[in-house]
């Protein structure tokens, strides 16, 4: 099990995570994370196996945030960063690439870093139910990288499921769209803003 | 084919000018007129038929971006406006005592349009206001209107929060 996947299955508990000179305290329910590490850092840390670091359980850690001299960060970007960068596949029992998902807010990009498929995908599964091997079909961006996706949203609380949703095959969401030429004035508006 | 142009529409003094202007290869064309109403005390002059920039694409193809009126007695204007525009872009100030029902009022005036094309929903001066939360914008909206609108908290004078309204926004409109 990896540190990630143990602060997302405990969201109650108030975790302390020491990694060499690093130090993080979390508790994922209250979106508290303090730390010495930086929010890059923080996501590789919380890519390792938990029993490669040292991690416990704590009744608080009100203490240790002044013994330690840690700072506050936002929880919600350092997830989302770790998240996306795990090479798991599938990082949660509950979701395989069969399940139908759906989001029910969009990540708040804002905050969270984003790249062209996570607008895609977001936009997709905004208004659709799908499931991760349809989206594969229907925009070309590898399983991977839509796994990482789905697991992102789904750890951070963006994502709902529902096996008994049916998903009509090769939806071709994107591609109704290139009928009437509009995907490549999209795509000029999008080269010249930069975006 | 549609005009290329995007619309920008919410409450007076909630920023849309300024949205334009973050973007616009120009200064926005206005038509402001003195405020008389309760808006006065906060803003002396108020837009009264619309803003307007403009972003050169290739080969001479304009970005239009226009700016309604946010006041209701200006609403006829918002009609015209939207006569075969692209997309919707909704600004929101939270610090307004009743922001989900600002919001209300754009979507329902505009829903003609928005089940057409598509919109996104900025909220701006939310950092220190930050109720309602973005959690009770969706749930409003999803129970309201059935949708699942991208809604974002934004710094209207930032560019890149008014690229993302925009990125956003493209997105929901390259999806069927």
């Amino acid at each position: 099990m990896l540190v990630l996947q143990y602060i997302l299955c405990k969201q109650e508990v108030f975790v302390e995570i020491i990694d060499d000179d690093k130090k993080i305290f979390v508790n994922y329910k209250k979106g508290l994370c303090f730390s010495n590490a930086e929010t890059e850092l923080l996501s590789n840390i919380f890519l390792k196996p938990v029993a490669s670091v040292n991690l416990k359980e704590v009744s608080c850690f009100d203490d240790r945030i002044v013994q330690y001299q840690v700072s506050k960060l936002d929880l919600e970007p350092v997830l989302w960063h770790a998240i996306i960068n795990c090479h798991k596949e599938q990082l949660f029992e509950s979701i395989s690439n069969n399940t139908p998902v759906k989001l029910k807010k969009w990540p708040d990009y804002k905050f969270l870093m984003k790249n062209p498929n996570h607008m895609k995908l977001s936009a997709i599964l905004s208004k659709h139910w799908s499931n991760a091997q349809n989206l594969v079909q229907d925009t070309n961006i590898s399983l991977l990288n839509v796994n990482k996706f789905i697991n992102a949203c789904y750890g951070l609380g963006y994502l709902i499921f529902d096996e008994s949703k049916v998903i009509a095959s090769n939806n071709n969401f994107i591609k109704l769209n290139q009928k009437n030429n509009k995907k490549s004035l999209f795509g000029k508006i999008r080269k010249r803003l930069g975006i | 084919m549609a005009q290329l142009k995007f619309i920008f529409t919410g409450t007076p003094n909630v920023g849309k000018t300024t949205a334009i202007s973050t973007i616009s290869e120009f200064e926005p064309i206005t038509t402001e007129v003195a405020t008389t109403d309760n808006l006065a005390a906060v803003k002396s002059e108020t837009t009264a038929a619309m803003d307007y920039g403009e972003v050169s694409l290739e080969n001479g193809i304009k970005l239009r971006l226009y700016g309604t009126p946010g006041q209701k007695r200006f609403s006829f204007m918002w009609e015209i406006l939207t006569e075969g525009a692209l997309g919707l872009i909704i600004l929101v100030d939270n610090s307004h005592a009743n922001p989900l029902d600002d919001l209300d009022t754009y979507l329902e005036n505009f829903s003609t349009f928005i089940e057409s094309t598509g919109v996104v929903v900025g909220i701006t001066r939310y950092e220190h206001n930050p109720t309602p939360n973005l959690d009770q914008y969706y749930e409003h909206v999803m129970q309201k209107y059935g949708q699942n609108y991208p809604i974002f908290p934004v710094d209207i004078r930032k560019k890149e929060d008014v690229l993302l309204l925009l990125d956003a926004l493209i997105a929901t409109l390259e999806v069927s």
